[in-house]
């Protein structure tokens, strides 16, 4: 008899450590997916920040092509930069199908400052009649200007 | 039966740490989440929203300017007149005056006229000056009296005129400019047929203040021309260079054609 209590009390040992084992792995399994899924949210939420300040700045810019001159056979192209953020432009020119882009190196950009000005030369064979002239900024604005050359 | 419950209360302990991690995380991670991506999403929404703001004032922008020489013997000095038409201030930024440039830093409030220090240009002979304002939000506005123009030693400012404006909604009319100056009338005009809608007619005329012109306006009635109430409009002259805010080269009637 007395040896019958005696195992029932050895059985009660099991419980107590499957209970341990298990809290181990839901502590374990839980702190891995809490760090993973905060890390996760972290950063996608840190993009979707991201994105929508790129949006928004996107959507704020404001520049237009105040003016147009001929100045030493060259184009000289002016540009306002009204809006609120800072932009960063390349000017494209074209007649009669030849384009030049300025700055011509395509990771060069002409950096405008918010509510800043800018004029440009533009090195462009000498032409007549209809000047296109094309501004479009890293963010992909653009605006354009016809310009008429000057006989 | 100790034994079953003592073994129920230590399974329910993995149940309640793994309810906490999964609330842990609700508010450590996912809310967090959720408060950025919404206060970003509510920038974005007031950037929309002052953009939309600035936008409408750009739109609302409206003056009307004169560029006018100075007389002799600064004839080298052009002069603007910029009247504020729009409902907001308005601020200039810069003037040109062909390809040249003129920064500026002057703010009009709105119904307010103001002149700009003279700007002196290079004088050429036989040379067209295009005058503009740029305004801070962007907007670029021309002179409304015209290209200026340069030659023989003198400035030739644009045409003066008297603009006639007929609230019609039919009707024949008869408009007739005379000046004491002058035995024949300077303008005429006379509908050909029933005219449906406004009438609008510009005469042009030679010589500004203290020349004064009379405007007479008749319509057809059945088989008369019956003068309009209002009409002769006497003493119309045009003081040309501006002098006083409101100042214009072309004199504006608006006349009722149903009176």
């Amino acid at each position: 008899m007395k040896e019958r209590e005696r195992l029932k009390e050895r059985r009660a040992i099991t419980p107590v450590v499957s209970a341990l084992i298990l809290s181990a792995i839901v502590l374990t399994v839980g702190g891995v997916l809490w760090a993973y899924s905060q890390s996760a949210m972290t950063i996608s939420a840190e993009d979707y920040a991201e994105s929508v300040i790129n949006m928004t700045a996107t959507i704020s810019e404001r520049f237009i092509i105040e003016h147009v001159a001929y100045i030493n056979d060259d184009p000289m192209v002016w540009i306002y930069n009204y809006g609120n953020v800072d932009i960063d432009v390349k000017i494209e020119v074209k007649n009669n199908g030849v384009s030049v882009t300025y700055p011509t190196d395509p990771k060069e950009w002409i950096p405008m400052n918010a509510g800043g000005f800018k004029n440009v030369e533009i090195n462009y064979p000498p032409v007549s009649g209809e000047l296109i002239i094309h501004a479009y900024t890293r963010r992909g604005n653009n605006v354009n200007y016809m310009f008429l050359v000057p006989s | 039966m100790s034994t079953i419950c003592s073994s129920c209360h230590r399974r329910g302990t993995s149940t309640i740490m793994g309810t906490l991690i999964f609330v842990g995380i609700i508010f450590t991670a996912f809310i967090p989440m959720m408060l950025v991506m919404r206060q970003a999403d509510t920038l974005n929404e007031m950037r929309k929203h002052e953009l939309g703001i600035f936008d409408q004032d750009r739109v609302d922008e409206e003056i009307n300017f004169y560029a006018y020489p100075d007389p002799a013997p600064n004839h080298d000095k052009l002069n603007l007149r910029i009247k504020n038409e729009g409902s907001i201030p308005i601020k200039i930024v810069k003037v040109w005056i062909n390809d040249v440039e003129y920064p500026q830093n002057v703010n009009i409030n709105s119904m307010e006229t103001k002149s700009l220090d003279p700007l002196t240009v290079t004088l050429q002979a036989l040379t067209s000056y295009t005058v503009k304002v740029i305004t801070e939000k962007g907007n670029i506005f021309t002179s409304i009296s015209g290209t200026l123009y340069y030659s023989g030693g003198t400035w030739h400012t644009p045409s003066l005129g008297i603009c006639v404006h007929i609230i019609n909604i039919k009707g024949k009319y008869e408009i007739t400019v005379t000046t004491e100056t002058e035995s024949e009338p300077v303008g005429y005009y006379k509908s050909q047929s029933t005219e449906w809608g406004d009438v609008i007619k510009t005469f042009m005329v030679d010589y500004p203040d203290p020349v004064s012109y009379t405007v007479t306006i008749k319509k057809f009635n059945g088989s008369n021309w019956i003068e309009l109430s209002g009409s002769p409009i006497t003493n119309v002259s045009i003081v040309w260079p501006p002098e006083n805010p409101g100042d214009d080269p072309i004199f504006n009637i608006l006349i009722n054609g149903e009176s």
